[in-house]
């Protein structure tokens, strides 16, 4: 009874969404719409999840067992910067979740004929994703691989909709927050096995390889994280000098650049996970993270976006905006600092804005930001769970992927032996975002932090929407970490 | 039953039966039955289909409801929680402020709509080329997905959007409304865009109605001195009743479970300032993954939808009768 239940959810979703009248093709695909107006958080394929929603929650890790702290034992580390003393705290094993056994690694022939599926926000059109597949294709030439596009903040519950009635690809591609909700599921799968029999595994920091009760359950090739942008024309008029690092200069410096006659700020504020991602940093600057926020912290970071809203420093469209479109509001040349991605640079650099990059804001303990990035996890059904992950081996993994989608994408590869590669920090937009990874940090890795990250995103959607105050969106902040700590 | 003479009513019937050159009563039955068969067995593909796309995922939706179902459990044994998720999402502060948003945004929509229909459709009921033009423009607009009218309509909403320029150009603000972005005004701003969206359908409608009423009343209503006021409110409007009632319904369900727009436009936000209910359990089912959550929002608006189809058909049916 209980399978044909199963079977019969797909069908439960479609009058749950008949009822919603979600009979939508997803936004994301659709509306990419007029310029600037924001469009959905997930629009236009590829980037914003690498941006705006890969570097939210997705390193939220959720109940994977994170390596907690920064990942700055990453390429990025050349910098010797990292800041690894500030791990948050979390239970270490998570009951009632476990990865699914696969299939013993085998010696595989390379004249296979087999078909590998893929499921993934990423668009397979991009060049970037093309050479992933091709370095994969061209060890196992008769392999086909299917690299299905599907929007963001679809991808969960498209998988767990076509596990139910089966059919679900081999591979996810995407933020590893993925891994953990599909995980309490049941549908991924354990890759312990291919992961130790992969030579170059060493290379790579444990904070890129996320486990779940110390099985692997995915595995990142790069990481990613957010800066601020600033106009150097704007805030040279405006006498924005020397440049903000704290939540005061930054308020600071947005009320010269409005009084200079420009718009101060953009960042993203939607309704979606990937919001939290650009307001956990102020916390962390505070010495603050889920499970030690304390009502002065949260007054200080809400209050102070309270503050850039109703001075006019940040537009209420915020709401509407994915990071992504912030940085195209930014590129119009007529704002003084937005969020941005490292993917954004090869995007801000064709542009005419002349602009730099520094770290978001910070507090007394220092400027940090959460890491991002998309990682890959087999899943339980896999009919070839090996190909699938040397897809991402051979792909994702290799030296040779790493300065590719460097140079494709603008994301910075996590392998060691790429750390000191000129081409690295050849480009000093670049090399600041290298500088930034180097002190991020992650969420403590409570049960549930997944979805808490998304609720706080909703309280700063609300709060910068005018639906709350300081004090409520505080109240509700607290009421939250309750919930999650209980 | 025996007649004064004698005869058996099924006598009777049989020979009035023949004398009318039709079979008798019993061959009537038997034609009957033969129809009813038929008629069954046409219905059954239908029944088949709404059986199974319809009533067992209805089923489903409603042991989901009773159970406590997150990503952990969705694909396993659903605890049973019995009518928790109900009394928990009834004292929700969210759920209860999203139901009065909802009914106010309905209740907008619905009568605004036929006011503003009622008026277009008269105003088009004259067949002149410009009304021909007016109304192609309209289809046009019905026709439009959702996802495109509601990327067009954030662009043209955005602080820099056409409408806060032209406000500002003509000085009736002095700072940029962010219609779709501000807690005070998104959700009327929202309800103008459906009922942008849903104006020209109830235009049509009544004015095919309007067209059905005989001229020669409305010209008889004019010789005897009734005023166009008085032409439309006491024959007009009357004679198109059945037609208002059937578009009230279809306005009523189609904003209730308006979710594409919303979800392009605002995503419900700034925070839940313009969800409605369905829109609400959509986010708690594929945002929050509470699908026991969703699942009971989803009963609460299924009843809603199921008392305004009793609604309906129960007036439709008085109609006419009357």
């Amino acid at each position: 009874m209980v399978r044909v239940r199963q079977a019969a959810l797909a069908a439960a979703a479609a009058v749950c969404l008949a009822l919603a009248g979600c009979n939508v093709a997803s936004p994301s695909s659709s509306t990419s719409g007029p310029a600037g107006s924001g469009g959905a958080s997930e629009s236009s394929a590829g980037s914003p999840a690498t941006g705006g929603a890969s570097s939210g929650p997705g390193s939220a890790s959720g109940s994977v067992s994170a390596s907690g702290g920064a990942s700055g034992s990453t390429s990025a580390s050349t910098s010797g910067s990292a800041s690894a003393g500030n791990a948050p705290q979390g239970p270490e094993e998570i009951p009632g979740i476990s990865l699914a056994p696969l299939a013993a690694p085998a010696n595989l022939s390379k004249d296979v004929k087999a078909t590998v599926t893929v499921w993934s926000y990423e668009d397979p059109k991009t060049p970037w994703i093309q050479s992933l597949i091709k370095r994969f294709t061209d060890v196992y030439p008769n392999v086909t691989v299917n690299w299905t596009y599907v929007p963001f903040g679809n991808l969960v519950s498209k998988l767990l909709a076509t596990a139910t009635a089966g059919g679900a690809p081999d591979a996810v591609f995407g933020a590893p927050q993925f891994t953990a909700q599909l995980a309490q599921a049941g549908l991924v799968g354990d890759m312990s096995a291919y992961w130790n029999q992969f030579p170059d595994r060493s290379e790579f920091p444990d904070s890129v390889v996320w486990k779940i009760n110390g099985k692997v359950g995915a595995v990142q090739g790069y990481v990613n994280t957010g800066g601020i942008v600033y106009n150097k024309s704007i805030i040279t008029k405006a006498g924005v000098n020397p440049l903000p690092t704290t939540l005061d200069e930054f308020t600071a410096a947005f009320k010269k650049i409005k009084d200079a006659g420009y718009q101060a700020f953009a960042m993203g504020a939607t309704n979606d996970a990937t919001t939290e991602t650009q307001v956990l940093p102020y916390f962390l600057g505070l010495g603050e993270n889920y499970g030690t926020f304390t009502e002065k912290g949260a007054m200080t970071v809400f209050g102070a976006i309270d503050s850039w809203v109703k001075d006019g420093y940040l537009s209420k469209d915020a709401t509407g905006w994915s990071i992504n479109d912030a940085t195209n509001n930014f590129m119009a040349g007529k704002i003084g600092f937005a969020l941005a991605g490292p993917w954004e640079v090869p995007a801000l650099e064709k542009s005419k804005v002349d602009f730099g990059i520094i770290p978001m804001a910070g507090g007394p303990a220092g400027q940090h930001t959460v890491p991002g990035g998309e990682g890959f996890s087999v899943l339980s059904e896999s009919q070839q769970p090996q190909l699938a992950f040397e897809l991402f081996q051979y792909g994702l993994l290799s030296q040779a992927a790493g300065k590719d989608i460097f140079e494709q994408a603008g994301q910075i590869p996590a392998r060691k032996d790429l750390s000191g590669q000129p081409w690295l920090t050849k480009d000093p937009n670049i090399a600041e975002y290298v500088k930034i990874v180097a002190h991020m940090q992650n969420r403590p890795p409570y049960p549930g932090i997944v979805e808490a990250a998304v609720k706080f995103s909703g309280i700063v959607n609300a709060l910068v929407g005018g639906q709350d105050t300081p004090a409520t969106a505080t109240q509700q902040l607290l009421a939250l970490q309750k919930t999650l700590t209980k | 039953m025996i007649t004064r003479a004698g005869t058996s009513r099924r006598q009777l019937d049989r020979t009035i039966a023949e004398a009318r050159g039709g079979p008798a009563q019993g061959g009537r039955r038997g034609l009957r039955r033969h129809a009813s068969i038929t008629n069954t067995l046409f219905l059954i593909p239908a029944f088949v289909f709404v059986a199974i796309f319809s009533i067992y995922p209805m089923y489903i939706l409603i042991e989901m409801s009773i159970a406590r179902v997150g990503i952990a459990d969705i694909l396993g044994v659903w605890p049973y929680v019995g009518l928790g998720n109900f009394s928990e999402i009834l004292s929700d502060p969210t759920f209860r402020q999203v139901a009065v948003q909802t009914v106010i945004l309905v209740g907008g929509i619905v009568i605004v709509t036929l006011v503003a229909g009622l008026v277009a459709a008269f105003l088009l009921r004259a067949q002149t080329r410009f009304n021909a033009v007016t109304q192609t423009l309209m289809v046009l607009v019905w026709v439009l997905p959702p996802v495109i009218v509601g990327s067009l309509w954030k662009f043209l909403l955005s602080s820099d959007g056409v409408f806060n320029t032209v406000l500002l150009w003509l000085h009736v603000i002095r700072e940029p409304i962010a219609f779709l972005a501000d807690n005070g005004v998104a959700l009327a701003a929202v309800a103008m865009v459906m009922l942008w969206t849903g104006l020209p359908f109830a235009a049509l409608v009544l004015k095919a109605a309007m067209l059905d009423i005989s001229p020669e009343i409305l010209d008889a209503g004019q010789v005897d001195g009734a005023s166009n006021w008085q032409i439309a409110t006491r024959i007009v409007i009357p004679m198109i009743r059945p037609a208002v009632l059937t578009l009230a319904i279809l306005i009523l369900v189609g904003a209730f479970k308006t979710f594409d727009l919303i979800y392009v436009m605002t995503q419900g936000g700034p925070g839940t300032s313009t969800a409605t209910v369905p829109y609400l359990g959509y986010v708690s089912a594929f945002r929050d993954y509470n699908f026991g959550i969703a699942a009971a929002m989803s009963v609460v608006a299924m009843i809603v939808v199921l008392i305004m189809s009793g609604i309906y058909v129960w007036a439709l049916r008085r109609e006419e009768r009357s």
